[in-house]
């Protein structure tokens, strides 16, 4: 078993709304480990994204962190200065953004922006040695590198987010949280995209955590998969285990509401209801309103994320 | 035009001039057009869900907005009902229009901010006449019933902004069938639903379909949920159909490179069915100089050299008749 | 993607207010103190028109000594014919409110049509419109307004209609930039795809579209007109020169001020600063309200 990279111990955040008050993520215990891709998944205001910014301490204002610890390479990310932060992002753990056209400087051609990256934080290199490895980078990420003096929006979606994992590469990061990072790419081209960085992964034991909706691209990709519901972490396993077996009812539901192509047309099977409000959540498990199995319990207390007898986590009262 | 075909296309075309700076327009004299759709030819049968798939840049949505006069055509024909829709004028189209109704792929936007939800529903029966006042209302809300966007009375008083985004996609369809069309155009109904909500949704959209009597154009990206709800489907590449064929022939022995890599290239939902196969080079080129030839070409693994200077027609494969792709290494 | 969750908002903008945000930000204080101003001076002119009472004194005769500095007795003072200023600015109140509040409307009621029909329209007149009302706002403010008011005469019907033209190509070229951004929308080519036909797009999916701006520049333009109010009757092209005016005492006082008798500018002045202050603060609060996609997504 490889050395834990990132340890989130009970982590809460809160967005106040014009509504009221949001609890993005509630009291969250996630460990990722070395070389490993740790998948995260849930729909839209479960709190992944939310889980991703708090990381790197990228939250947008009013969202703030209210709880818990964050400890990475023996401190707590926490309770770092802004300074510290800064020297971390980018360079220790980097992050690729769904839409790579909003984290490149539109005025900077990507070879000056690379070169730019290895020289901040390794201010030893030369500007020649810089482009040098910038170059080989550039080819190893399957962009030929008579285009690497373009401009990004002289490229394509797809070799704009190789671009960004190769920035993540430059750096030799300990951690890579990808959020979202092919959702706006098409069919063929995510494809091609999962394939480097499967191979980059590989290659160079690279530690990723893998944020997004697509249960494909986990299933895909995932060496670990994480569940998160409302904000709160429901299901924790190695990814053939959970799509064999999954446990918590959401991910059950979850799994078999998503159309498979490999399968035949009746395969499809319907959760009912749709995410609670998050400002005014169901008492007890937030997922009862939804769940066939709801018992008494889990109307009135929140079932905590225990671990099973075969390593499995999972927040539900069925399995106490 | 066959008995069964609701919508017949002949040779649609629409190229889209490119906008040029005036120092370019000074210096290069020809015009650039984007081939947004270029030469396209299919039925659409009665009480059938047909399927157009393919990515970004293959006309796919152009086409749709063709078919409904969105945007006019360049050349080609659309019979809707017999009826050449080019060769309407503008009033007759918009009387045609009560025939046929779209769904947009972002609910939110298409709907209009600052008109009441019941309102925005029922617009359509008070400009065609159809309903007013309270007769009007009823109807929405017993449609609003119907696609499930309860409690009626509450909902039809609120805007779009106060509402979910699964009320919305429910009020746009509820707008859409209001007046009992025959066709609905769906533009990725369900691309910005949250997933667990999405198979609800694609319930909804069959059921609805047996209730009215509908027929689906269903346009996507998604060949998963495509391939849950589609009867036949034509795959679109570069503003040309390359493979066209009932859902089991398609999906089961694709025909055309292009497909195969597509179907290849969705993710599965299971980690035991981990894609192995390799995926064709590049991005797809754009669609103001697309490659001679087949457009495929530049990055198809078993291109030849007629490839690169014969188009292709879409032809059925041997024994066939439903079944056509647009390859010459296919026959 | 959007999440299914019910997001509960209040409608109106009152109900927004009353749900108590302590934490949101200036916009809202902005509104509110400039709302408060203006609410403060529009009753206080409002009185001032009914009962003649408010003001301490006639603004128009004599009161007490000329030049008497703020005191007990005349808080503002005494003006170079012994009137008392307090109730000037009372009395100023009104034609500076009624010549601004006209004005803005007759811009308003020309610009505004002329800007939706010819965004939605396009074409010729489109070009055509818009090439005068280019040329209208082209041309210095203040000077279009002098030259106006010259010729028109005086009279708060005649100063409105000056100072209006001045801003209709403001109120036209917000409104058409509006609808030619909304007729990109697809709100409205799903009104087109459910059959509407042009005006019924024009009036229920554009214009109401369009509301939200133009209420904001009509607080705005208030404020503006105010001081180009002020700034003609300065100049001696005022309303009528026997009935209190503010820009007018500014213009009789102003050389009193090297005898150190700061009083008869001094509160003339500030009340125009504040009222024109009170309703572009109201404007600006009231535009950030409605827009709120830079504060908060």
């Amino acid at each position: 078993m490889s050395e834990p990279v990132l340890q989130i111990r009970s982590l809460s955040v809160d967005y106040p709304t014009r509504a009221g008050l949001v609890r993005a993520a509630d009291d969250v215990n996630l460990t990722v480990f070395r070389g490993e891709v740790l998948g995260l998944v849930g729909e839209s205001g479960c709190g992944k994204s939310t889980l991703g910014m708090a990381i790197l301490r990228l939250l947008r204002p009013p969202g703030k962190i209210v709880g818990g610890e964050i400890v990475f390479d023996g401190n707590d990310l926490l309770k770092l200065d802004d300074e510290e932060m800064r020297q971390l992002r980018g360079a220790r753990i980097s992050m690729i953004f769904q839409d790579p056209m909003t984290c490149l400087n539109p005025l900077q051609r990507v070879s000056e922006h690379v070169v730019e990256t290895i020289r901040t934080h390794q201010p030893e290199v030369s500007e020649e040695e810089a482009r040098k490895q910038a170059a080989e980078l550039i080819d190893r990420l399957g962009i030929r590198t008579e285009r690497m003096d373009d401009y990004p929006h002289q490229l394509s979606g797809g070799m704009r987010q190789r671009v960004m994992i190769g920035l993540a590469l430059a750096l030799n990061a300990d951690l890579i949280i990808a959020d979202e990072p092919t959702t706006s790419l098409d069919v063929i081209v995510e494809a091609q995209f999962l394939d480097l960085l499967r191979d980059l992964q590989r290659q160079f034991n690279l530690t990723i955590m893998l944020i997004t909706h697509n249960i494909g691209v986990v299933a895909e990709l995932a060496d670990r998969v994480a569940v998160m519901y409302a904000g709160k972490l429901v299901e924790l396993a190695e990814v053939f285990p959970l799509f064999n077996d999954p446990l918590h009812p959401y991910t059950q539901g979850l799994l078999k509401s998503v159309p498979n192509i490999r399968l035949t047309e009746d395969h499809l099977q319907i959760m009912d209801g749709s995410p609670p409000d998050l400002i005014n959540p169901p008492p007890g498990c937030k997922f009862h309103p939804r769940c066939s199995h709801a018992m008494e319990r889990c109307r009135a207390e929140e079932p905590p994320l225990r671990k099973m007898q075969s390593g499995r986590w999972t927040a539900c009262w069925l399995f106490e | 035009m066959a008995e069964q075909n609701l919508i017949e296309i002949r040779d649609l075309k629409k190229w889209f001039p490119v906008q040029k700076s005036f120092i370019e327009r000074l210096v290069t004299r020809q015009r650039q057009f984007v081939h947004a759709v270029d030469g396209v030819d299919f039925d659409i049968r009665r009480g059938e869900v047909f399927g157009l798939a393919g990515e970004s840049g293959s006309g796919k949505t152009t086409t749709g907005r063709l078919i409904l006069r969105l945007t006019e055509p360049t050349e080609g024909h659309i019979f809707f009902d017999e009826v050449d829709l080019a060769a309407l004028s503008e009033e007759e189209m918009r009387r045609v229009r009560q025939r046929m109704q779209v769904i947009f792929q972002d609910p939110f936007a298409s709907l209009n901010p600052r008109m009441k939800t019941g309102d925005a529903i029922g617009h359509s029966l008070e400009i065609f006449g159809l309903a007013k006042g309270e007769e009007k209302r009823a109807r929405v809300m017993r449609m609003m019933e119907r696609v499930g966007l309860t409690p009626m009375a509450p909902l039809y008083e609120k805007f779009p902004h106060q509402l979910s985004g699964g009320q919305r996609q429910r009020a746009v369809m509820a707008r859409a069938l209001i007046m009992h069309p025959d066709l609905i155009v769906a533009d990725e109904p369900i691309a910005m639903a949250d997933v667990s909500v999405r198979a609800l949704l694609l319930q909804l959209m069959m059921d609805l379909k047996e209730e009215f009597d509908l027929t689906y154009l269903f346009i996507t990206h998604d060949l998963a949920t495509a391939k849950y709800i589609c009867n036949r489907i034509a795959i679109m590449y570069l503003g040309k159909i390359v493979e066209m064929g009932t859902l089991q022939q398609v999906y089961s022995n694709p025909q055309h490179p292009y497909t195969q890599a597509l179907l290849a290239a969705v993710p599965v939902p299971d980690p035991k069915a981990r894609r192995t196969a390799p995926m064709p080079r590049g991005e797809i080129p754009s669609p103001i100089n697309p490659p001679p030839g087949c457009r495929f070409h530049p990055r198809c693994p078993i291109a030849e050299e007629i490839c690169s200077q014969e188009a292709p027609s879409l032809e059925p494969i041997a024994g066939q008749e439903e079944h056509l792709a647009a390859c010459h290494l296919v026959k | 993607m959007q999440s299914t969750a019910t997001i509960p908002e209040p409608t109106s903008l009152l109900g927004r207010f009353l749900r108590g945000r302590k934490w949101y930000g200036a916009e809202w204080y902005m509104t509110v103190i400039g709302g408060f101003i203006v609410v403060f001076i529009v009753i206080l002119t409002l009185i001032s028109f009914f009962t003649p009472g408010l003001s301490p004194y006639n603004p128009e005769k004599r009161a007490g000594e000329p030049f008497t500095p703020p005191s007990w007795a005349h808080i503002f003072g005494t003006d170079q014919l012994g009137r008392d200023i307090f109730s000037r600015i009372i009395y100023g109140a009104q034609i500076v409110l009624q010549v601004a509040l006209l004005s803005a409307v007759f811009s308003l009621v020309v610009g505004v049509p002329l800007g939706l029909v010819s965004g939605f329209l396009g074409g010729r007149m489109d070009r055509v419109l818009s090439l005068i009302m280019d040329s209208i706002y082209s041309f210095p403010g203040l000077i279009l307004a002098i030259a106006l008011a010259a010729l028109l005469g005086a009279g708060v019907l005649n100063m409105s209609i000056a100072i209006a033209v001045v801003y209709v190509p403001i109120f036209f070229r917000l409104v058409r930039g509006q609808v030619l951004s909304i007729k990109e929308e697809l709100y409205v080519e799903a009104a087109r795809s459910l059959g509407a036909r042009g005006w019924t797009i024009l009036w229920r999916y554009i214009f109401p579209n369009v509301i939200p701006s133009i209420v904001v520049v009509f607080s705005l333009n208030i404020a503006d007109a105010i001081i180009t109010e002020a700034g003609l009757a300065f100049i001696g092209l005022g309303v009528d020169p026997s009935r209190p005016d503010w820009g007018y005492d500014i213009y009789r006082g102003r050389s009193e001020l090297v005898g150190g008798r700061w009083w008869p500018v001094t509160f003339p002045g500030l009340a125009i600063a504040s009222v024109a202050l009170g309703f572009s603060m109201f404007g600006e609060g009231l535009s950030e309200i409605l827009n709120p996609r830079l504060t908060e997504s």
